[in-house]
């Protein structure tokens, strides 16, 4: 991970293209993987990531000030600048973050309610475990997102994991009472 | 490890994208198209600008306990490793209620000069284990961190390598020269540093908890006190607290379920304090404090064991330990 953490010498366009083309390279798919979640379309996903980097050129051409928080807190904005752009109401930007994801690949039924367990959790629980399983973002990298000790992301994590099993717990105990009144 | 809640979770990734993607061609095309576009910003003449967001990973070592943990593999039986040594308590002959008033008191006797632009120094440990089925090493070489900050939001954060405090580094691998610069950081654009809690802290006990809340909105009378010692963390790595502030968190503490007097111990720098902790199943968060100003000297994370998929061996996590302020 880049963190710009010395300083660095002036450098000319070629160097500072060369730096930047590292850091993009290292977090082009990690953006275009959470730019996909938030908007859930592919392609739009694809626009937005490369709006994200376009902005990271303009602001660090050297690449050094582009960290993850960073390009985290540019993909959050522009997500927002396309849901403004599209017309979606804020209810629905929490929808297509969370419970619109229930609906992709109805084919899977255990996907299916897992997905539909993760709607219905709280939105900050919900976040962390797709960044932690959907977006694999470590710990570490999660902590410097939230700006929380990373202790805390274990404990948070480790709360939403309670959580959900929870409500699969309870979905698999509601089809089984209902399977059985249905054969009674 | 991989246990089914987290197999199952992956499975249920309806994402196309992956991390781990390689670049596509588009990917490919867009970059190219990028770098043959001029920047806006002039980087040869302008002053070297540091994000703001870029503090986070800086503070994420200075001001937090950060933990980076490097596990060659997942699968690796749990390594036996030396330990950084549990703070060594001695008992205290009152209970956690009288030690908060008579600290509360003493603190709310100081001074009580409240200024925006803060200078705040203290040294940073956090956990770096590497386990492998070759070898395990085990050291602490703290970071000195210093924060300067002003009244118009800008400043800078510097840290330099400590000297290592325990264990043993069998190579130069991993560790720094003590003295040696780490990182720095400028805030030079007015309003570009940004203090999680911005405001000078209050100096009641509702005070700090609205205070932590509004940094906070998710937290609420059901949140673990862990995380309320946590952001008594956070407020002191911004803020030298006067002694009313310091009577105020004090005050606070006491209104905190969960919470234990663990006694009179010597923090990581060699100074004596009170120990007070909050745990919860997982983790130990203990804060140090002076006994005669009520100054929050110190904190450290330990790690209880038993989360799942968390092939770390219990332990002291982490620690920071603030200078007095002056």
């Amino acid at each position: 991970m880049s963190d710009g953490s010395t300083r660095a010498p002036r450098r000319s366009h070629d160097e500072r293209a060369a730096a930047f083309a590292v850091v993009y390279r290292e977090w082009y798919p990690l953006i275009l993987t959470t730019c996909e979640r938030r908007l859930g379309d592919r392609a739009a996903a694809e626009d937005a990531a490369a709006e994200v980097f376009r902005i990271a050129w303009q602001k660090f051409p050297d690449g050094a000030g582009a960290t993850l928080p960073w390009l985290y807190g540019v993909v959050r904005n522009v997500v927002g600048s396309e849901y403004r752009r599209t017309g979606r109401a804020a209810a629905l930007v929490r929808r297509a973050e969370g419970e619109g994801l229930v609906a992709a690949q109805p084919d899977d039924p255990r996907g299916f309610e897992v997905r539909l367990a993760l709607a219905k959790l709280r939105p900050i629980e919900r976040e962390l475990l797709f960044m932690t399983y959907w977006e694999e973002l470590t710990p570490a990298e999660v902590a410097a997102i939230l700006n929380l000790p990373v202790t805390s992301v274990w404990m948070r994590l480790t709360r939403a994991r309670e959580a959900l099993k929870k409500h699969l717990d309870r979905t698999a105990t509601a089809g089984t009472i209902s399977g059985a009144e249905v054969e009674a | 490890m991989t246990d089914e809640l987290e197999r199952d979770l992956r499975a249920a990734n309806p994402l196309r994208s992956r991390r781990t993607d390689p670049l596509s061609a588009r990917a490919e095309a867009e970059l190219a198209d990028i770098l043959a576009s001029a920047p806006v910003v002039a980087i040869e003449s302008a002053p070297r600008k540091r994000s703001p967001l870029g503090w986070v990973l800086a503070g994420a070592a200075a001001l937090v306990v950060a933990t980076l943990i490097t596990v060659s593999s997942l699968n690796t039986p749990t390594a036996v490793i030396a330990a950084l040594p549990e703070l060594d308590a001695v008992p205290i002959d009152a209970t956690l209620s009288e030690v908060l008033a008579e600290m509360s008191a003493n603190a709310r006797a100081l001074p009580g000069d409240t200024t925006l632009g803060q200078v705040i120094d203290s040294e940073a440990w956090y956990s770096e284990i590497t386990v492998d089925e070759e070898s395990t090493t085990f050291f602490v070489q703290p970071q000195l961190v210093h924060l300067e900050w002003r009244d118009d939001y800008t400043g800078f954060i510097e840290t330099h390598a400590g000297e290592v405090r325990w264990g043993d580094p069998v190579s130069a691998d991993g560790m720094a020269e003590p003295g040696e610069l780490l990182s720095h950081y400028d805030f030079d654009e007015p309003g570009s540093f940004p203090p999680v809690f911005g405001e000078p802290p209050p100096d009641t006990a509702e005070g700090f908890r609205e205070y932590i809340r509004a940094a906070n909105p998710e937290y609420d009378d059901d949140t673990d006190t862990m995380l309320y010692f946590s952001s008594l963390r956070d407020i002191r790595g911004f803020w030298p607290l006067t002694g009313p502030q310091a009577a105020g968190a004090l005050d606070f503490i006491a209104t905190l379920p969960d919470v234990e007097l663990l006694g009179e111990v010597t923090d990581r720098v060699g100074r004596t304090g009170v120990a007070i902790v909050t745990a919860t199943e997982t983790h130990r968060e203990v804060l140090v404090f002076d006994r005669t100003t009520g100054q929050l000297l110190s904190e450290e994370t330990l790690y209880l064991g038993g989360i799942p998929d968390f092939d770390m061996p219990p332990g002291v996590m982490g620690y920071t330990a603030w200078e007095a302020a002056g």
